[in-house]
């Protein structure tokens, strides 16, 4: 049975069950047994789906990084168990299309999942961040459909694979979706919805919406587009990669003196999608592919990780501030070594997978030429560390302000874990991302 | 096999943690878990030992960037085999002596768990196929060594010699590090193997090569003690007994030796061999003769450590892979012995260290008198113990070699012969005479047979057995035929030296202690003393030097451009960015209708900007 027969199956099953204890083990178990048809080769299956070794390398990644989204949760709150397989399910959808058709139509699940799973609102800051993440998504979807529609009366046929010979016409219709779909990574000028709702919808659903959501949709993009990209002339080049660069200081300086520490990680999300851009733009080079799929991956582990942590800081111990989080180390020690090491993993530190994928993206963009914009990232990578580290001198180096520990929580810890090894395998051990694309 | 080298690679860093995680929980379990997975290691590279018939060649790439990779593979030979039998065999009987060493010690868990990382980093080190995965094991072991000389941290004298050894070592290390850049540079490959063929086939320019051999010489000058980067050896005593012998005296130190060992044929192939040569009899003398005045039990077995290695740097260095390398075996054996029968007798004296407070120790401890006895003949090389065939071994290749047949070999003869001088004085004031200090005398307890005594007899053993198979593991070293080479006259002069030493030593030290005292006296003699007793000064000149040149002179004049240029810059950028946060603060209104007018415009621009492109 193919990963997202299962997934999708079990997700439409289990508002069923979402009241008993067993919705938690249940998902567990499928993420396990669609982890093993993966590794089978199993995709989808279906016409305009097709998988790669990338692709599924990709996917079996998503399915862990999902599994320790899971064991986060105390208990199925309000179906997002349910939203969060429907979501994994419509990433492999999404990650497998092969033409523009189930692309966008695939991509429009995600997205429609997406706010029903912010909806859950508790306050009125999560309605607002629920209410922005739609409107710019609905703003975004007819800026998509526009260019589909355009594409489709220059006489190209949507449920065809896209090559790499188009008239101008195509490609101004082609960039347009390009560019609709920039909005979910969250590029400059489309930028500014995420700060906002990332800081503002509930941090678990804020690991979902700026890791899982973001990192499979830059694949899912890069995989499709990649032939159209490499069409792009210099000017369009320099254009992206400017963009890249504008996205990641603009990130970076806005995190820089941030108090709220959702805000500072929800303006760290958008420089990433910075860094994210970089190997769109250097798609001359032959390491662009593996540079991207490197970097999600490092992403979706370090994002997905202290997004959960905040989650669950703010639900015991009600840690929103950078002043709150002082002295956690003395409190529980534990979580804040977890908080450390991904902290300064998305900072760049050797030996944690920020780091390598970082260095294998960045050389991308210095074999197609990029070195300009390459050398503004990584200055940007070094003034992030100014915020990375202040996070973590609050955690070790000052006082706590309670005295009350902090008493840790299995399952989350169990996730927890889970990421830390997927930031360190990645940081050692290079070899493995490097085996997928082939060649080496 | 394959599966043995991962399970050899990996097995030591999980043990190190479950040896924390277990020991943390019951200190115990600490002891127990390093016992049980040194154990396995040893019967792991037992098993390969038994298997082996060629080299054992596993490839591995750890990341590839465009046409130049990272390799880090496996390569298991004769010379890699032996290394692993003493790093896990000796790894196994040091643990099991700790049992009662580190009996008292409330951070069991800690020591253990370093220990047994210890013994990953050598393992990694002899096995690794390129120079990565050398480095790598390099550093552990260098890490280690430090977190283990500092082991009782809170105390001064400890963490400062740890640092010190940090430092040294990491002087040669940063040589090293330049000998791989160089090597991936010029010569396009790091693979040990390669580099041998290569520089064998004249592949390699001469002075390139030169340089490298001269940098990863340098690397083993400091790993090893040699001179002039020994006075951390000599520090590093302030750490566990166990500590000292198995890393400071049987396996790290000999790590130098390795990696000039692995890469014989590349030495042989540049003239930086002589060089070798030259540092190995300057070590080897310098070390023999400090090591006859030295008042701490320990100090002595340092300095002999240092000119015994030395020795072997000898052998190496005057072209000889075979007097070398079994010297390098011997000595790990005789010397682990030594340094924990020193431990045995430190712990049965409560950790009282100076000679001159025992005597007379032979009823109280006979077992240990016994075989503190076989070590000290072994080292001091008289037949048929393990020692003599080896230093007899290199002291022929000396002789042998025109070009090291002057000044080289009379060092090292004499080096070779004043063993028996420092040793005998330390067995003779260990344990015949009286006792001098009566109080400690009485508070000497017996150790236990099985835990201290059972490993003691296993090296007396073993370093009587080995004198009688010299040649088959030289063979099984090299891959070649090694009959041991003879010069007519060589051994009855060693063996006249030896006697004439010894009578000397029987005489000065044996009953009587009043001729040293009054020789104490003398002016000229007491000045000698002072020398050879701060090791030829060597660690003041560095000291002096490093005040002078680096901390008053490079530091300040770099920590005056950093203050003036590199602070001054970040610190004229904060305001920078600050203004900055501002400004783009005002961009993030916090209004829906700004972001998607933004983004729209946004579109309107890209657009632009791609229809340009097009």
């Amino acid at each position: 049975m193919s990963p997202f027969a299962l997934v999708f199956g079990t997700a439409l099953l289990s508002p069923l069950i979402s009241h008993t204890r067993w919705l938690k083990g249940l998902s567990l178990l499928i993420l396990a047994i669609a982890g093993f048809n993966l590794s089978l080769g199993e995709g989808i299956g279906l016409t305009y789906f097709a998988q790669t070794d990338a692709i599924r390398f990709f996917e079996g990644i998503i399915l862990i990084v999902a599994a320790a989204i899971v064991l986060h949760f105390d208990h199925d709150d309000h179906g997002t168990l349910t939203q969060l397989l429907l979501i994994v399910a419509a990433s492999m959808a999404l990650l497998e299309s092969s033409t523009l058709l189930s692309f966008v139509i695939t991509f429009e699940a995600m997205s429609i999942i997406s706010f029903v799973l912010v909806s859950n609102i508790k306050d009125s800051k999560q309605a607002e961040g629920a209410i922005k993440l739609f409107f710019t998504g609905a703003t975004a979807t007819g800026i998509i459909l526009f260019g589909l529609a355009l594409f489709t009366l220059s006489g190209h046929s949507i449920d065809t694979a896209l090559g790499n010979d188009y008239d101008a016409f195509s490609l101004i219709a082609l960039s347009l979706i390009f560019i609709g779909i920039l909005y979910k990574l969250t590029i400059f000028p489309m930028h500014a919805w995420a700060a906002d709702s990332y800081a503002q919808v509930s941090h678990s659903n804020a690991a979902i919406l700026s890791a899982l959501m973001k990192t499979v949709v830059a694949v899912a993009t890069f995989h499709l587009f990649s032939p159209v990209l490499a069409q792009l002339s210099m000017p369009s080049i320099y254009g992206l990669a400017t963009l890249a660069v504008i996205t990641m200081t603009l990130g970076n300086m806005l995190a820089l003196y941030q108090r709220n520490i959702a805000r500072m990680l929800a303006y760290s999300s958008i420089a990433h999608a910075g860094y994210m851009l970089i190997p769109f733009a250097a798609i001359a080079s032959q390491f662009a592919h593996i540079g991207l799929l490197y970097l999600a991956v490092a992403y979706l582990f370090m994002q997905t990780a202290v997004f959960l942590i905040l989650a669950r800081l703010y639900q015991d111990d009600g840690i929103e501030t950078l002043a709150d989080l002082k002295g956690l180390a003395q409190r529980n020690p534990l979580y804040a070594l977890l908080f450390s090491v991904q902290l300064l993993s998305l900072a760049g530190i050797p030996l944690l997978a920020g780091f390598m994928s970082k260095a294998v993206a960045f050389y991308a963009g210095v074999d197609a030429g990029l070195w300009l914009f390459v050398l503004i990232a990584l200055l940007n990578s070094a003034l992030s560390v100014g915020y990375y580290a202040w996070i973590i001198k609050q955690l070790y180096f000052d006082a706590p302000t309670k005295d009350r520990p902090l008493v840790s929580r299995l399952g989350f810890v169990l996730g927890e874990l889970i990421l830390v090894a997927g930031t360190l395998y990645f940081g050692v051990v290079a070899i493995d991302v490097f085996k997928v694309i082939g060649g080496n | 096999m394959n599966n043995t080298i991962t399970f050899l690679a990996l097995f030591p860093f999980i043990g190190a943690l479950l040896a924390f995680v277990l020991g943390k929980q019951q200190a115990k379990l600490a002891f127990w878990t390093a016992e049980g997975v040194s154990a396995l290691l040893f019967l792991a590279t037992l098993w390969l030992a038994y298997q082996y018939s060629t080299p054992i060649s596993i490839d591995h790439t750890w990341l590839t960037f465009g046409t130049r990779s990272l390799p880090f593979g496996f390569y298991v030979d004769g010379l890699s085999i032996v290394m692993l039998l003493i790093a896990t065999g000796l790894g196994f009987l040091d643990i099991h002596f700790a049992h009662d060493y580190m009996a008292e010690d409330k951070d069991q868990a800690r020591y253990y768990a370093k220990v047994l990382f210890f013994i990953g980093g050598m393992i990694l080190l002899v096995m690794a196929k390129d120079m990565i995965g050398l480095f790598v094991g390099w550093e552990f072991m260098g890490l280690a060594s430090y977190l283990l000389i500092s082991f009782w941290h809170s105390q001064k004298a400890p963490s400062d010699a740890g640092m010190q050894a940090f430092l040294y070592t990491r002087f040669g290390d940063m040589f090293i590090f330049a000998a791989i850049g160089l090597l991936l540079y010029f010569v396009g490959t790091l693979n040990l193997v390669e580099i041998n063929t290569l520089a064998q086939a004249g592949g390699i320019d001469h002075s390139v090569a030169f340089i490298i051999a001269l940098f990863i010489f340098i690397g083993a000058i400091g790993k090893s003690g040699q001179f002039p980067l020994f006075p951390w050896l000599m520090n590093a005593m302030e750490g566990p007994t166990t500590v000292s012998a198995l890393i400071h005296g049987a396996t790290m130190v000999n790590a130098g030796i390795y990696i000039v060992a692995r890469l014989f044929d590349f030495y042989l192939s540049t003239e930086a061999l002589l060089i070798v040569a030259n540092i190995a009899a300057i070590s080897a003398f310098i070390g023999a003769t400090s090591a006859l005045v030295q008042t701490e039990i320990k100090k002595v077995l340092a300095y002999s450590t240092m000119s015994h290695l030395a020795l072997a740097f000898v052998g190496l260095g005057v072209g000889s892979l075979a007097a070398g390398m079994m010297h390098l075996v011997n000595h790990a054996v005789f010397k682990a012995l030594l340094f924990l029968s020193a431990g045995a007798v430190i712990l049965a004296a409560h950790h009282h260290k100076d000679l001159w407070q025992f005597g007379g120790l032979r009823g109280k401890l006979p077992f240990i008198a016994a075989f503190m006895a076989i070590g000290a003949l072994s080292l001091s090389g008289i037949p048929p113990f393990s020692g003599f065939f080896s230093k007899d071994a290199v002291l022929t290749a000396a002789l042998r070699n025109p070009e090291t047949q002057g000044l080289i070999a009379t060092l090292t003869t004499i080096a070779a012969l004043l063993s028996i001088a420092y040793i005998g004085r330390v067995w003779l004031l260990l344990f015949s005479g009286e006792a001098r200090d009566a109080n400690l005398h009485q508070s000497i307890q017996r150790p236990s047979l099985f835990w201290i005594a059972l490993p003691l007899l296993i090296m007396s053993v073993l370093t009587l057995m080995l004198g009688f198979y010299q040649s088959e593991i030289a063979t099984f070293i090299t891959g070649k035929t090694e009959a041991s080479p003879h010069i007519d006259g060589l051994l009855t002069g060693l063996i006249i030296g030896l006697s004439i030493l010894a009578l000397i030593v029987v005489g000065l030290y044996a009953k009587d202690l009043t001729l040293v005292k009054k020789m104490a006296q003398h002016p000229f003699l007491s000045m000698l003393h002072q020398l050879l007793f701060h090791g030829y000064y060597v660690e003041a000149m560095i000291n002096w030097f490093s005040q002078h040149a680096v901390v008053n002179g490079a530091a300040k004049a770099s920590a005056w451009f950093d203050k003036r240029a590199i602070d001054a810059s970040v610190n004229g950028f904060v305001p920078a960015t600050q203004t900055a946060f501002n400004g783009l603060k005002t961009t993030q209104t916090g209004r829906i209708g700004d972001y998607i007018a933004l983004m729209v415009a946004g579109l309107a621009v890209l657009l632009i900007v791609m229809m340009v492109g097009i």
